[in-house]
């Protein structure tokens, strides 16, 4: 197996250990749009990290935590509204990420291969980067595991029972804000929501606990990087769309099922 | 009941809160004593819950001072809301994630034998009639023993039979020693079930006191119980009959 390949395979076994978690808690929060926004400013991480010559994934990684602490702080407050606030850091951040690498001659971008992924050009590095920012979120949640899902469930009883809900919130803002800015190389800002959303979308049908949830989201995941993988190998097609439709092909299969 | 050792459960003194720059009430002040049985009433908007909320300082409080008794153990029963059906958990997972370290695992299974929660364990609690759903509600809220129960509208949804028996089990607790502080709509079980009447309107209390001693208060007459005709019989103007 050409070692490209195997590097993108263990990418693709890793990305669900974080994904599908915080996947997970934006379906039960109702925050797809969320990581749809915060896919789109990592544009703008992009540009600043071209500008400044900073480690890409860095750089997008640092933009995408202050748009969403900035989001979250923001929130708390009355009269805001966060779908707004969403739109304008969103495309905003996408207009002025493009505005900058224009305006940077000798900047080689792939643009194609940050918006649609680029799977099969992930390094080592890139797999030691997934790998670190699995192990924080997973460990993450599982020692929030409670307030998060107490918090989630509702916010004035979390609160009685000692919960933190600002802390929370803005404990999840930084979560999805890291993993979408490390995950955006394998499907790309475009299609980042759909890794998110789809798998825990699918594995709701299947579960009968969160915990339970969580797994089969990771388990979906997988799979749909694994046969997205096979299809862009054997078929000659792009990667990260083929992943997009297989869990999409899977989410429609499962509705189907429920039907019955 | 309260001695002269015990300071209140909780004391608000000369409390405000604004939104929108408004001023939701003029500066209250409100004692709640221990063993109390108490109902708060009021019409729509009138700030019920949000006074319940800052009494037991689930949101902070603008002006004034909130003061709860050391120690105080609340028990809470929020309005009723839906349960995500997009989180897949039972309603005996729903209260082991409410136990706290303090609290046994034989302690909750006595309180879903207590309150008939065991038959409906298993299920996911985005599916439980609203009977059950309170009484799963109620459950969590007696998880850490409270001395003070504090429910916002419990009843609502409930059909009379489910309303009855909740009834029959809050006078229970009641008699076990917990003070009751419920926000009610339904001022027929106010009137026969409480000790003591708390009447919000228009940003201030507008009566206080024993049911008998609410019911001959001509404030009180005015603003429920003609308001209350007045939704039944649009036509009927109370004020004229009040001044015959």
């Amino acid at each position: 197996m050409p070692e490209f390949l195997l590097i993108a395979l263990i990418g693709g076994l890793i990305t669900p250990l974080m994904t599908a978690p915080i996947g997970a808690f934006m379906l039960w929060r109702r925050m797809a749009y969320v990581g749809d926004a915060l896919a789109h400013t990592t544009l703008l991480g992009l540009a600043i990290g071209l500008w400044l010559q900073l480690p890409l994934t860095l750089s997008m990684m640092m933009i995408a935590l202050i748009v969403a602490i900035s989001i979250s702080l923001l929130n708390q407050r009355p009269h805001t509204s966060s779908d707004t606030l969403l739109a304008i850091a969103a495309h905003s951040s996408l207009g002025l990420g493009m505005l900058a690498i224009a305006l940077l001659p000798e900047a080689r971008v792939d643009l194609m291969g940050y918006l649609f992924g680029d799977l099969l050009n992930l390094t080592y590095t890139d797999l030691g980067i997934l790998a670190a920012v699995a192990v924080t979120i997973l460990a993450s949640i599982r020692y929030f595991w409670r307030p998060l899902l107490l918090n989630t469930l509702n916010a004035e009883l979390a609160s009685l029972a000692g919960v933190n809900n600002q802390r929370i919130a803005l404990l999840l803002a930084v979560l999805v804000a890291v993993v979408v800015a490390v995950s955006t190389k394998l499907v790309g800002a475009l299609l980042m929501t759909a890794l998110l959303i789809t798998p825990a979308a699918t594995a709701r049908i299947f579960s009968r606990s969160p915990r339970s949830m969580i797994m089969t989201a990771m388990l979906i995941s997988q799979v749909g990087i694994m046969g997205g993988l096979a299809l862009s190998w054997f078929f000659d097609l792009p990667v990260a769309p083929s992943i997009v439709s297989l869990l999409f092909v899977g989410f429609l299969l499962s509705r189907i099922t429920s039907f019955k | 009941m309260q001695t002269a050792d015990y300071p209140p459960l909780i004391e608000a003194r000369q409390i405000e809160h604004h939104f929108n720059g408004q001023r939701l009430f003029e500066p209250l002040n409100i004692r709640i004593e221990s063993g109390e049985y108490i109902s708060l009433i009021g019409l729509n908007g009138a700030g019920k819950s949000t006074l319940l909320r800052l009494l037991l300082k689930l949101m902070p409080h603008q002006c004034g001072d909130i003061r709860h008794r050391p120690a105080l153990r609340i028990g809470y029963l929020p309005q009723r809301w839906h349960a995500n059906a997009q989180l897949p958990i039972s309603a005996h997972e729903f209260l082991m994630l409410n136990l706290t370290a303090s609290q046994s695992r034989q302690q909750l299974d006595q309180l879903m034998e207590t309150w008939q929660c065991h038959t409906f364990a298993q299920q996911p609690i985005h599916t439980l009639s609203g009977g059950q759903w309170q009484r799963l509600l109620l459950a969590r809220a007696l998880l850490n023993q409270p001395q003070l129960l504090a429910l916002d509208e419990p009843t609502q949804g409930l059909d009379l039979q489910s309303q009855h028996d909740f009834y029959q089990q809050l006078q229970k607790l009641h008699r076990q020693g917990v003070t009751i502080l419920m926000i009610s709509h339904d001022l027929a079980h106010a009137m026969s079930y409480s000790q003591r009447v708390i009447a919000l309107s228009e940003g201030r209390i507008c009566c206080d006191g024993a049911p008998q001693t609410l019911l001959n208060h001509p404030e009180y007459q005015r603003r429920f119980v003609c308001a209350h005709q007045d939704a039944i019989v649009p036509h009927t103007h109370c004020g004229h009959s009040h001044n015959a």
